[in-house]
């Protein structure tokens, strides 16, 4: 039986990142199985007993062929176990889990204000005509400056007015101020773009038809403008989600937040490997499913 | 020229100055100057250690650039090489799944890779460069394969052929600039990355080891005594500001000239 018009296209959607994101474990498994010398005794340390270091390459599977070692690794995945860590003596799983969505939290609240930003920012720029000029060149010059300028001066303000003794919960509010500390630069990276954008529509019969047939600014930015525009508005998202992370994870280094940049710093402290390459993971996984989810997002809010 | 035009040359011809004059790197500290503000002798002041903040930027700025610009000449050679070979392979099979390996690579999350190669590999910051060549090639090489595609489809290349000149002498006198250019640019707006990813490894614990000065731990010890020496960090974000700006307009002159 063949799927339908609509699964047909969802399977397409899912197909191309999943096959992605498998080229991408593999190259994962080559780069950690090319590392120089043996990750057992760079643990423990080269006067470390010969006994204890056989141990843990046995225990870790080092002792195994590549071939057999990647079999393992394949499965692990798929069973959803990230490896054992061996600075904390237990499955990297739990650290791991618990960083990424401190991480995402973070993130997620970073992009959320940065959408509801440009949005903010696209609307002033409607109702208020005589802005525009100057809206879209702010938004363009605050651009071009290296997004992490202003995030070390956004966390610098907001640490003078949240004295760092405040230590964040885990409640989702108390990212809000180090998030919004680093979001300055995506904000106005995809303001730009929902202005460029708009304004391309703006000039266009139907907006011209709408506001004739004498809908408001603000109901036809709504109704003709935004929808247009968000196809370019979140593909632009998309392209902006390697420096969002990066944001996110000097934001979680400055406020001191136990996120996956925490165990980063861990595992190339105590040289361990398997960690890290469970951290190279679990940020291949979040990356591919944030695109995809973007990806989806814009193709379902398609305007025909 | 434009204005913008003189002000670019005025920039870059202060920049030479500077390198210039400054043809030293101060090591020594001098406790007694220990975060001075800026004075005739040293006009952007002096660090946590007394040393002059106008040197440390310069040999800072110089490094920097250096891994900066080896980086993107390292990743466009390599996607120079995977963009003609995508190109001359695109119609066979093996041409698709090269593809595949190069989108999966072009689009691995750039940072926490970078920080896991540097670490695993235990490079030191001169070769910091390979590995950003390294992560940043694919997205050059699907440019410069699809430029090749499409400049072999347009008109002049048809009209060339009609008048007997040879695949290769079309190839690269005519298609390859036109479509490294776009690459290039590219390349230009990594600039500005490759100082972030400095910065990144300076939280990291895996950049330069002090006393070198790079961009990255100008601007992480300026971001630590901001409270108390502000000149210190303003000044690097100046340079940091100014580069980027540069990257920029390069990247934009570079567009219309190959327009």
């Amino acid at each position: 039986m063949k799927p339908s018009g609509t699964l047909r296209v969802f399977l397409r959607f899912l197909i191309r990142p999943i096959s992605l994101l498998c080229i991408q474990l593999l190259f994962v498994f080559l780069a950690f199985s090319a590392i120089p010398g043996d990750p057992a005794r760079n643990y423990l340390g080269s006067t470390a007993d010969e006994g204890a270091v056989m141990a843990l390459r046995e225990k870790l599977g080092y002792n195994q062929p590549v071939q057999q070692r990647f079999i393992n690794y394949a499965s692990d995945l798929l069973k959803g176990d990230l490896g054992y860590s061996l600075s904390e003596s237990a499955s990297a799983n739990e650290p791991l889990l618990e960083g990424a969505i401190r991480t995402i939290k973070l993130g997620v609240i970073v992009i959320l204000f940065a959408l509801g930003f440009s949005l903010l920012i696209g609307l002033i720029d409607t109702t208020f005509p005589r802005t525009r000029s100057a809206l879209l060149r702010t938004t363009e010059v605050v651009s071009t400056v290296p997004a992490f300028v202003f995030a070390l001066i956004g966390a610098y303000l907001v640490l003078r007015i949240y004295p760092p003794s405040i230590a964040p919960g885990d409640h989702f509010m108390a990212y809000l101020a180090p998030a919004i500390s680093v979001a300055l630069v995506p904000s106005a990276l995809l303001a730009a773009q929902l202005l460029h954008s708009s304004h391309q529509i703006q000039e266009s019969d139907y907006y011209i038809s709408s506001r004739a047939f004498g809908f408001s600014r603000v109901r036809s930015y709504f109704q003709t403008v935004l929808p247009c525009s968000l196809f370019v508005w979140l593909e632009n998202l998309k392209n902006i989600l390697a420096t969002v992370w990066l944001l996110t994870l000097i934001a979680e280094f400055i406020f001191s937040i136990k996120g996956l940049s925490s165990i980063m710093v861990q595992a190339v402290e105590f040289k361990d490997i398997p960690l890290l390459q469970g951290f190279v993971i679990i940020n291949c996984v979040i990356f591919a499913i944030a695109a995809e989810f973007i990806d989806l997002t814009r193709f379902t809010f398609r305007p025909r | 020229m434009n204005k913008l035009n003189y002000i670019v040359l005025l920039l870059v011809a202060c920049a030479a100055v500077l390198f210039l004059t400054v043809a030293e790197e101060s090591k020594s500290s001098n406790t007694e100057l220990r975060h001075a503000p800026p004075s005739w002798e040293s006009p952007l002041g002096n660090d946590h250690l007394g040393r002059a903040n106008l040197n440390r930027l310069v040999w800072g700025t110089k490094i920097s650039i250096e891994m900066a610009l080896k980086s993107i000449a390292f990743s466009v050679a390599l996607g120079l090489t995977g963009g003609l070979t995508l190109f001359f392979l695109h119609s066979k099979k093996i041409g698709v799944l090269m593809e595949k390996l190069v989108d999966a690579w072009a689009t691995l999350p750039f940072f926490p890779i970078l920080i896991a190669f540097v670490a695993i590999f235990r490079l030191s910051y001169e070769s910091y460069w390979i590995v950003l060549g390294l992560l940043l090639w694919a997205p050059q090489a699907r440019l410069i394969a699809a430029g090749l595609t499409e400049a072999s489809t347009k008109l002049y290349s048809l009209n060339f052929r009609s008048f007997g000149l040879s695949r290769s002498k079309i190839l690269f006198y005519f298609q390859l600039p036109e479509a490294v250019a776009p690459a290039l640019r590219q390349a230009l707006i990594f600039i500005p990355d490759i100082l972030a990813a400095d910065l990144f490894f300076q939280f990291v614990g895996l950049g330069a080891s002090p006393p070198t000065p790079t961009i990255g731990g100008l601007l992480k010890e300026g971001w630590a005594d901001l409270a108390l020496a502000p000149h210190q960090f303003l000044s690097t974000v100046g340079v940091v500001v100014m580069i980027a700006a540069l990257c920029h307009y390069a990247n934009s002159r570079l567009k219309s000239v190959t327009s």
